[in-house]
């Protein structure tokens, strides 16, 4: 009886491990925002842009650990955090750029694109009001 | 290279860890701070000899120590600088264990850069050289898939630094992104012990260009470099050429004359200086998200002492959660060459005892240039277990072809070129 607990706990435990984290995020849409007035941006543009390959815009992040950054980056990329962050480490050591600029919630995110122009960041769609325009709506 | 003492190293890290250098949030600071770093043990099945992670070290794992933490540790720091949305700065150092034994910080970038718009920007001051894909990041563990990077690419090159100036062209087709970039410049780099004496590349150039598109990455590169090496026991051979013509010039016999304008002409053609250096270099990398297959391949033109080379690998792996299983397959293989030398028919004994030595000095050289062929398999796992950092334990199987002696230094007089070498590594890379 022992064991076969023990053998259940460890299952578990191995499993959990190779799963990954909970994938407990809601559906919700992540809304990619630019300040009125800004012309649509594809999938593609955006993920050249958040991968460092394009250098035309400035970018904004919410926090890691944020689920809604986790479902951007996925949903925009096909990368989860690590692979982000590795792509970003190559391109700081080589001096070629800068990571995207961490700001704390949606509110900073749509204050921050408002006042720039070539801001670009992104929100929960739900948080989405008149101060900003969605330039490209992620499922 | 400027050698540095350790202390701004460890001021910097202590600067990072007490949080001075964070921006406040919400408003984008000048400076910033990061660096990265690995801390890896590699075991070598070689007992006379030992595995080096870098052709300058003077010594590994294998004979010293089965095990050994120094072929493969590192410690990188750097602070960038944006001064205005145009000009920015860089400045990383780099610890690794090194040619004399220690592990001195050495600048790896220093630069300044200008971005006249977003597609063009031009740095002047120290660069890596981005001989190959992964060049300029060849150190990041952390950003890399396996443990190092494929030796019989990235271990070819003693030069690894550009002074000078580097600028990057970047375009769009509908949403391709192709990066056209060149450098102009001169590195120098100190050999290996058992060679001895410096490397100077002056000038280094080279011009590439990376197309990005969606998944795929393809790029293609063409490096130029004239090279001038200080290294003794060459300088002592090509003298000993130019001596033999002197004293075969000064006999008015027309054999001994001939015979002395060989000898010059071959001092001139495998002189210590200027000597000509060209690579090209193709790549290809198709990453998913979820698989990623990478390659490069590159051929080296042998002229002068240098051997004709070609060399690659292919790399794939799969990502399941934070599990990246993967597998590389890899090959160096040189093309020998021979040089007739000084015809030694019609000389006087003593002469000919000369050219004949001479010649066999130089053809030695070359087969030495040219044992370096060999073939390698890995197999690794990387498992991304935190934030910011990764581990890995890969397992490579080198199979060196004859009379070569691979990443290897210190070898006993019981060693044994060709043959295998069997390697175990565990590593942790870290960014922060």
């Amino acid at each position: 009886m022992k064991s076969s607990r023990v053998d259940l706990a460890w299952t578990i435990a191995v499993a959990a491990l190779l799963c990954g984290p909970a994938q407990a995020q809601a559906q919700t849409q992540v809304a990619v925002v630019m300040a009125p007035g800004s012309s649509p941006l594809s999938k593609e543009q955006v993920a050249n842009l958040y991968l460092g390959r394009l250098a035309e815009l400035h970018l904004l992040d919410l926090p890691e650990g944020n689920p809604t950054r986790e479902s951007f980056y996925k949903r925009a990329t096909a990368r989860d955090a690590a692979q982000v962050k590795a792509a970003w480490s190559r391109i700081v050591f080589s001096g070629w750029g800068m990571p995207p600029r961490e700001v704390p919630d949606a509110a900073a995110v749509k204050r921050a694109v408002a006042a720039d122009p070539k801001s670009v960041g992104y929100i929960e769609k739900l948080a989405v009001d008149g101060s900003v325009k969605v330039v490209l709506l992620l499922e | 290279m400027t050698n540095f003492q350790l202390w701004p190293l460890v001021a910097a890290v202590s600067l990072a860890s007490t949080g001075l250098a964070q921006a406040g949030v919400g408003e984008p600071s000048v400076w910033s701070f990061s660096g990265f770093g690995t801390l890896a043990a590699v075991h070598s099945s070689e007992k006379e000899a030992d595995f080096i992670g870098s052709n300058q070290q003077p010594n590994g794992a294998g004979r010293t120590h089965a095990t050994s933490l120094a072929p493969d540790s590192k410690l990188g720091a750097q602070i960038s600088a944006q001064f205005t949305p145009e000009l920015s700065a860089v400045l990383q150092v780099m610890a690794q264990h090194q040619y004399d034994n220690r592990w001195t910080p050495q600048l790896e970038w220093a630069n300044v850069q200008y971005r006249f718009s977003p597609a063009l920007r031009v740095r002047v001051g120290r660069i890596v050289m981005p001989t190959n894909l992964v060049s300029q990041s060849r150190h990041v563990g952390y950003a890399n898939p396996w443990v190092r990077p494929p030796q019989e690419v990235y271990g070819s090159n003693s030069i690894t630094s550009n002074d000078g100036i580097d600028a990057a062209y970047v375009a769009t087709f509908g949403d391709a992104v192709n990066t056209l970039s060149g450098f102009y410049g001169s590195g120098t780099a100190k050999l290996a012990p058992a060679t001895g004496g410096t490397a100077k590349a002056n000038p280094s150039r080279g011009i590439n260009n990376t197309l990005a598109m969606g998944e795929t990455t393809l790029r293609i590169g063409f490096l130029s470099t004239k090279l001038d090496l200080d290294v003794p026991h060459l300088q002592a051979l090509i003298g000993g050429f130019n001596g033999f013509g002197a004293a075969a010039s000064a006999i008015p016999v027309a054999s001994i004359q001939a015979a002395g304008a060989q000898a010059y002409a071959l001092a001139q053609t495998y002189a210590l200086q200027g000597m000509s250096r060209q690579t090209l270099s193709i790549a290809a990398l198709h990453d998913t998200g979820d698989w990623f297959v990478m390659g490069e391949f590159s051929h080296f033109m042998g002229k002068s002492l240098f051997a004709n080379a070609n060399y690659g690998y292919a790399t794939a792996g799969y990502r399941h959660g934070p599990w990246t299983p993967y597998a590389t397959l890899a090959g160096f293989k040189t093309t020998a060459r021979t040089e007739p030398g000084i015809a030694t028919a019609g000389l006087p004994a003593q002469l000919a005892a000369g050219a004949a030595q001479l010649n066999a000095g130089l053809n030695t050289t070359l087969a030495a240039a040219a044992a370096a062929s060999q073939k390698s398999l890995s197999l690794g796992l990387r498992w991304d277990f935190m934030k910011n950092a990764a581990a890995k334990l890969q397992y490579d199987h080198i199979d060196l072809g004859a009379n070569a002696t691979g990443p290897t230094t210190n070898r006993s007089s019981s060693y044994r070129p060709g043959g295998n070498v069997n390697l175990v590594s565990v590593a942790v890379d870290f960014v922060f």
